[in-house]
């Protein structure tokens, strides 16, 4: 089945545009739809210019002019018309989708339909798409199809990594997250060292009483690290909790929010880590101290 | 009270700080005994060495040279975890800042020695809770540090170091924090439940108001004992050394 995607400029209700994200499907199977129907069902796209908008995409930057000033932007209903590149289009279904970094309304309509949207060019066909029968070896039949047509092909999986690989290799995403992820890291491990050693500081006359009163090193260590575990625990149950409750504001939003178990491992690792560096700093202070520190004024 | 055993035993005490640029001589040979039952002043100029000597008594510092030995035992030669375990066991500490745990309930502060000692946390709150009662502050045994006043902190303090029955008390300025009749309250109070046969009180202080109550007291400056004068004596050293306060 042929299957186009691709951006595609569209002029709204008050003459501005809007680029959209259009996917084509196949006009006989409409295989490649979107994954839940809202309003309307994915058979109108063979209606008369009919197309099918994203929930997110017909709130925000597809919907239309607040009928009072000040008011509220009127989401794209079905019935409404667009205009995608100088064609008319009318919106005949409202979809949910998986939200993905691109922040562009995305548009479904017939493959047939979305070669008159598109701009003229030589190959509008982007991907071809395959259902193997029951009982196929998948291998087989994706190098079956490389030797026939000389064309690349791909199993789910291999097209989940490179579409992955493209993101990583050809875009800012990791750069940026890897970024924002180590300034978080270096951030939080120089406060919460800095916070706890303040903390050691502010009660270095404490640990010196207990140490003078015949309190080992190794009791010491077992409180610094117990307070260490206290504080990395609850900074991470709130850290984590805020990020859920986050994630369940922004739920209705175009904002993409997942937050995977291995998420939840890696900040768990990322706590542990500065709060051990926290806590190191301050167990060598404590373990250096003398005791007789207490009889000074 | 005061019998011939002796408690603490110094000879030729040396201890010198090394501060970089100088070397500051804080104990200078230093011969001094202190007898079980006896309570012994240390008294003398800022920086004569009396912090220095008590902390060496107590095992919180190493003399360079020279030895002390408290009950017989020289520190010097005790291992790291056997000084721990004597100091627990045998050292009771008076500080000027009182130095309670600011988290602590008072009776929680007193049953810390109990607890450095292996005792259950509940049994060792229950008799903090009776010694407190002995000092007088039963009703503010809940009670944290930061809610009572500098005369009861220093009377929690006194209790935490009685607690575990040390033989050897060890106190820093007791009541130089406290204005005067709260300080003979609570030098009354050190000298009520603290004295004992079987027991040693070292007191560091520049306060000549409670000079009195010592059975003996030593004159230190630059790192020396000057002299040692028992208490008959005492008036007229009060007289001669009004510049120690």
């Amino acid at each position: 089945m042929p299957l186009y995607k691709g951006m595609i400029k569209a002029r709204l209700y008050d003459g501005t545009f809007q680029t959209c994200n259009v996917t084509g499907l196949d006009d006989t199977t409409l295989i490649g739809g979107p994954p839940v129907m809202l309003k309307g069902k994915l058979e109108d796209l063979r209606r008369s210019d009919g197309v099918i908008v994203d929930i997110d995409g017909a709130r925000d930057k597809l919907a239309k002019k607040p009928t009072v000033n000040g008011g509220k932007p009127v989401p794209l209903d079905i019935g409404d018309t667009l205009e995608l590149n100088d064609r008319r289009a009318v919106v005949v279904g409202i979809a949910k989708n998986t939200r993905t970094f691109q922040s562009q309304p995305i548009i479904y309509t017939t493959y047939s339909r979305a070669m008159l949207y598109a701009p003229r060019e030589r190959k509008l066909l982007s991907f071809v798409l395959v259902k193997a029968k029951p009982g196929e070896d998948i291998a087989r039949l994706v190098q079956r199809i490389r030797d026939s047509t000389g064309l690349a092909a791909y199993t789910q999986d291999e097209f989940k990594t490179l579409t992955v690989n493209y993101f990583l290799k050809n875009t800012g995403i990791p750069i940026n997250f890897g970024i924002s992820v180590l300034l978080g890291f270096i951030v939080g491990a120089a406060i919460a060292g800095q916070t706890f050693y303040n903390f050691t500081l502010e009660n270095l006359r404490q640990f010196g009483v207990l140490k003078a009163m015949g309190t080992s090193n190794w009791v010491l260590l077992r409180m610094i690290m117990l307070q260490a575990v206290l504080v990395g625990s609850i900074g991470y149950g709130m850290g984590v909790g805020l990020t859920a409750l986050f994630g369940y504001a922004m739920r209705n939003t175009i904002l993409a929010f997942k937050f995977p178990w291995q998420l939840l491992v890696f900040s768990a690792t990322g706590v542990t880590l500065i709060v051990i560096f926290a806590a190191m700093i301050s167990i060598r202070k404590v373990i250096k101290l003398e005791p007789a520190v207490v009889f000074k004024g | 009270m005061t019998s011939s055993e002796l408690a603490v035993k110094c000879r030729q005490l040396v201890k010198t700080y090394d501060t970089g640029d100088q070397k500051i001589a804080a104990l200078q040979g230093i011969d001094l005994d202190i007898h079980m039952g006896e309570l012994m002043m240390l008294v003398g100029p800022s920086g004569c060495g009396k912090t220095t000597l008590i902390s060496v008594i107590a095992g919180i510092l190493d003399q360079d040279s020279g030895q002390c030995d408290v009950f017989g035992v020289d520190w010097l030669h005790l291992s790291s975890k056997n000084k721990l375990l004597f100091r627990a066991q045998n050292i009771g500490f008076v500080f000027q800042a009182y130095n309670l745990l600011p988290t602590l309930t008072a009776a929680e502060n007193v049953a810390v020695p109990l607890i450095i000692n292996g005792m259950k946390r509940q049994l060792a709150v229950r008799k903090a809770a009776e010694l407190l009662e002995k000092v007088g502050l039963a009703e503010r045994a809940e009670s944290l540090p930061s809610q009572l006043s500098g005369g009861q902190q220093q009377r929690v303090a006194i209790a935490r170091s009685l607690v575990h029955n040390p033989r050897l008390i060890v106190c820093d300025e007791p009541t130089s924090a406290l204005d005067h009749q709260t300080g003979i309250h609570v030098i009354e109070l050190l000298k009520s439940v603290a004295v004992a046969s079987d027991r040693a009180l070292i007191i560091v202080t520049h306060d000549a108001r409670i000079f009195d109550y010592a059975d003996r007291i030593a004159r230190m400056d630059d790192g020396r004992i000057e002299n040692v004068n028992a208490m008959a004596r005492h008036s007229e050293f009060t007289k001669e050394d009004d510049n120690v306060t």
